[in-house]
């Protein structure tokens, strides 16, 4: 039509002969069997799959006695006041909603513990024995992976309940969604886990030296019989109590003295039977996100806020009174290991808190007279005590409850005595003790072994899960309250039963995965 | 693939050549891949022995470690871009005045965005994934003028770009929150996500009556945030869209001049539209250590204190008009667990008008410079970041762009210079 119209084709914007990557329809992945490939490599593997359980600190600091100790009657938050950190301030006075922090950084923590156990009980069965790593070791790797994948869904499931179950490696974004298993099919899950393990690990005298603060078969033993307490499954917790019993006798003791639990000495000790292990180490420093994991918080988390003690900590977990009050008059040792109040030349201006001036005194180090402590913080924050997870008092008293609940009152009564004799207590019946100011003048060997429970196991992350677990959350939590002071009262919100058993599940996690349903009352 | 017209060949505009130089009709499609993307997205790596996130304790010693923090997603593939553009380029007067009149509309298919994984998956950072199509539309026009009257001569370029992103299609079907952000078709990428922030609760009477099914206490001095769906309790139900870090509007404009030896130029630009969320206001405006200590809550914290509030009202001080003016805008630090939530109170206009650079030179004339063997020498005064307005709280609204977390502001320089050629 019209003479001048220049078509051109300017230039041909495919040159698939340079660039490979476009004709490949998924980008290029590396094949993570290219790690696995000797016995080295595993051992390295495994030794990662520990780490997530030391964490303490991302958005907020997150240590398991945040909910274990500070939701219960044991302790208050504590720290300079009740804004200091508002997350642990929710969880003491029932006022959490689903953006709560601590919640939502251990939530995380514990999947990140297992994402990592999964990926490794897939690839080290491919991998083929050497000179680091032969038959024995290999299946006490894969013992230690089922240890934890089990020990990071207990600490879920009893949190929160129902959660996603993941066994795999979730490496396939349009499978992200997942719904909640029912607790009872965690609870499952772990114990097969358990089983797993408790087959595969080795004895605690040959899991020494290097090897010390690895699961063991005692340990695992251990958490059968109280995962099976906490599915009301008595009998089976009785029955691996006896396993353990039997097999274990000569690989644990109560130690002599009490407070050498809490002790640099005491770790490790004949009385434990798992612990998180932490270290002083030159490099750890203070950085969230999890990153630097060799030294714990808990110490400067804990330790007064006092000025005049030489080292000072930040005051949390503050033990209450109305814990102090339920010590028998003869139990001062233990009470003494447990609460320290610190002389009025040595006592900070910060070391009150709604009413109580109590330390925690198991995670603190402190030195006898409480003038000082055992122990300095490296770079102020990070500590060296190692954080007792399950020791042989704890399964003892278990194993007294799965008696007593299976109608075994002679064995109930013996490791219930077993724990007082060591305390230097009289043994059960002949004694009575007062809880909310009211004297149990004649207790019930059920209410002997719980109350022993709060006594022993006090502030070591313990007693909010107990409550749970035995139902009285409601009940016990309800009557503290009443008695609480007036200022710690104020804070307070009504226990509201149904609803407050279980911590919520994060917003964020309803947010990225539509498929979760967030717990009642939240 | 583009096609192009020439307008001013053209038979009917013969009579236009005196004064038109350059007339051009451009149309463009195109799909490309996008090789910009991180080499490091799709490739698996493991964390190996070394202090951070993999050591562990035992034996009392630090033993190595070795696991993977983030899977890598083998539902991975590469973005396209589809880019349809039509475009006008044009001459007037011997080059006097030249522009392009340019509108595209770009969609990025299959578009590779780092996202946050549920905790399931037990992914330490966010990892990337094909999150969708996102679209990029928008018209730019450019125009520049340059003349010269005997030893004067000047030139004016200007460029105004009208654009807007959008996502219009989710992989997953499902959105992705990142950090104070929602991402979701019908949204730009990454908008703001929080509560509608309206002030400060003037009476408890006021809050619980905005919120009688609150499960925690709310009262006098605490934020008050829109109770969006009306349920009486403020939780993740209620947030909204509360900002858009995309400026629809951006432009620049450069004068230069030159007479005899001397040469000058100035450089503005600009943005209008878009939102910066001021993340280091929420923290020193917020709860805890950094607002207790921070300068924005010293009064704050006196109107909210009971024992100076008794003192003024005993002195006969109305405290609640002092805690307006002083206050009123920022809740109280000890109260509210929300008080420092996400909110709209944090979202600010990222506007701005910036005099970018201004240079001012000088080249001596050659019978000088020769003298000293030197061909030409030129001596300037430059100065960067010179003058910003914009009504941003924060250090920098250039370098906010989307959630500013106090990144470091960029630096006014000034520069003095000699440039020699031999």
């Amino acid at each position: 039509m019209k003479k001048i119209v220049y078509i051109f084709l300017a230039f041909c914007l495919f040159s698939f002969s340079s660039c490979d990557w476009v004709s490949e329809p998924t980008p290029g992945v590396t094949q993570l069997s290219d790690y696995f490939v000797s016995g080295q490599a595993c051992i390295y593997n495994v030794n990662a799959n520990y780490v997530p359980l030391a964490w303490e600190y991302n958005k907020t600091y997150y240590s398991e006695w945040f909910i274990g100790d500070v939701m219960s009657d044991d302790a208050l938050k504590g720290g300079q006041n009740i804004s200091d950190m508002a997350a642990a301030y929710e969880l003491e006075n029932f006022k959490s909603n689903a953006d709560n922090e601590i919640a939502e950084d251990f939530y995380k923590a514990q999947y990140e513990g297992i994402a990592r156990c999964n990926l490794s009980l897939h690839y080290i069965p491919t991998v083929e024995c050497d000179s680091d790593m032969n038959e024995a070791l290999k299946e006490r790797l894969l013992g230690e992976c089922y240890f934890l994948r089990a020990y990071y869904y207990f600490r879920l499931v009893r949190t929160f309940g129902g959660v996603p179950l993941t066994l795999g490696i979730e490496n396939d974004d349009s499978q992200w969604n997942r719904v909640r298993e029912s607790a009872e099919t965690i609870y499952t899950q772990i114990i097969s886990d358990l089983e797993a393990a408790e087959s595969r690990l080795w004895n605690k005298s040959q899991t020494g030296g290097p090897d010390m603060g690895r699961a063991t078969k005692g340990a695992a033993q251990a958490m059968l019989v109280k995962v099976n307490m906490y599915r009301h499954n008595y009998a089976e917790a009785k029955k691996w109590g006896d396993k353990f019993l039997e097999e274990q006798a000569t690989e644990y003791s109560l130690v002599p003295d009490f407070a050498s639990n809490f002790t640099i000495a005491g770790e490790n000790n004949a009385e434990s039977i798992f612990e998180i292990q932490y270290a002083n180490e030159g490099t750890s420093d203070f950085s969230p996100g999890n990153g630097a994991t060799r030294g714990t918080f808990t110490t400067v988390l804990t330790r007064s806020r006092s000025t005049n003690m030489g080292d000072e900590g930040w005051g949390f977990n503050k033990p209450t009174w109305n814990l102090y009050n339920e010590y028998e008059k003869k139990d001062s040792l233990r009470r003494n290991a447990t609460i320290i109040l610190l002389d009025a030349d040595h006592l900070g201006d910060q070391d009150t808190y709604l009413g109580t001036s109590f330390l925690n005194r198991k995670t603190g180090l402190y030195n006898a007279d409480g003038t000082g402590y055992t122990y300095k913080n490296a770079h102020n924050t990070r500590g060296v005590l190692n954080n007792k997870q399950i020791r042989l008092a704890d399964l003892y008293l278990l194993y007294a409850e799965a008696c007593e609940e299976t109608g075994d009152v002679t064995n109930a009564t013996f490791y219930l005595n077993e724990v007082r004799n060591r305390a230097g207590l009289d043994p059960y019946p002949g004694y009575t003790f007062e809880i909310n100011g009211e004297e149990v003048t004649s207790p019930t060997l059920k209410e002997a072994i719980r109350h022993e429970r709060r006594m022993e196991l006090a502030m070591e992350g313990h007693r909010w899960f107990d409550l749970c677990r035995w139902g009285v959350a409601y009940e016990v939590m309800t009557a503290y309250m009443a008695q609480e002071s007036p200022e710690a009262k104020a804070e307070m919100q009504p226990f509201k039963k149904g609803i407050h058993e279980l911590l919520p599940i994060p917003n964020r996690e309803c947010q990225l995965n539509s498929l979760l349903i967030q717990n009642n009352g939240y | 693939m583009a096609l192009a017209w020439r307008i001013n060949q053209e038979s009917f505009l013969e009579d236009a050549s005196s004064y038109l130089d350059n007339l051009k009709l451009r149309f463009g499609w195109g799909q490309v891949g996008n090789d910009q993307v991180s080499e490091s997205a799709f490739v698996q790596s493991i964390e190996t022995p070394g202090p951070y996130f993999v050591g562990y304790i035992l034996g009392d010693q630090l033993v190595p470690g070795a696991a993977v923090l983030t899977l890598v997603n083998e539902n991975g593939r590469w973005e396209t871009n589809e880019q349809w553009n039509i475009g006008l380029d044009f001459g007037f007067w011997n080059g006097k005045l030249t522009g392009t009149l340019e509108g595209y509309i770009r969609d990025t298919k299959d578009a590779i965005l780092s996202i946050n994984a549920p905790a399931h998956v037990g992914n330490h950072w966010a990892m990337s994934a094909n999150l969708g199509t996102v679209r990029n539309m928008g018209i730019e026009l450019t125009i520049g003028h340059q003349n010269k009257v005997g030893d004067f001569e000047y030139g004016i370029n200007g460029n105004l770009s009208f654009a807007k992103n959008k996502v219009t299609k989710m992989n997953g079907g499902s959105p992705d929150y990142g950090d104070r952000t929602k991402t979701d078709e019908g949204l730009p990428v990454r908008s703001f996500w929080g509560y509608k922030y309206l002030g400060v609760y003037m009476t408890d009477e006021e809050a619980t009556s905005h919120l009688p099914n609150s499960t925690n206490v709310v009262s006098e001095g605490d934020a008050k945030f829109e109770d969006l769906n009306g349920d009486g309790k403020i939780d993740e139900n209620d947030c909204m869209v509360i900002g858009n870090p995309f400026p629809w509007l951006t432009g620049s404009l450069t004068f230069n001049l030159g007479w005899k030896g001397i040469d000058f130029s100035i450089n503005f630009q600009g943005v209008y539209g878009n939102q910066i969320y001021n993340a280091l206001r929420e923290r020193l405006e917020g709860t805890g250590q950094t607002a207790t200590l921070s300068s924005a809550m010293k009064d704050v914290h006196i109107w909210y204190n009971q024992d100076k509030r008794d003192a003024m009202e005993a002195a006969g001080i109305d405290w609640r008009a002092l805690m307006n003016q002083y206050a009123g805008s920022i809740p109280n630090p000890h109260g509210n667990s929300l008080n420092a939530a996400n909110s709209s109170r944090f979202v600010e206009s990222g506007a701005y008008l910036r005099l970018k650079d201004l240079t001012l030179g000088y080249t001596l004339p050659k019978k000088y410079s020769q003298k000293a063997y030197i061909d030409r020498i030129r001596v300037y005064f430059t100065a960067s970041n010179l003058l910003t307005i914009t009504g941003y709280t924060g250090y920098d609204p250039e370098v906010g762009g989307g959630v500013d977390y106090g990144n470091y502001p960029q630096s006014r320089t000034f520069m003095f210079g000699i440039n020699c050629d031999f």
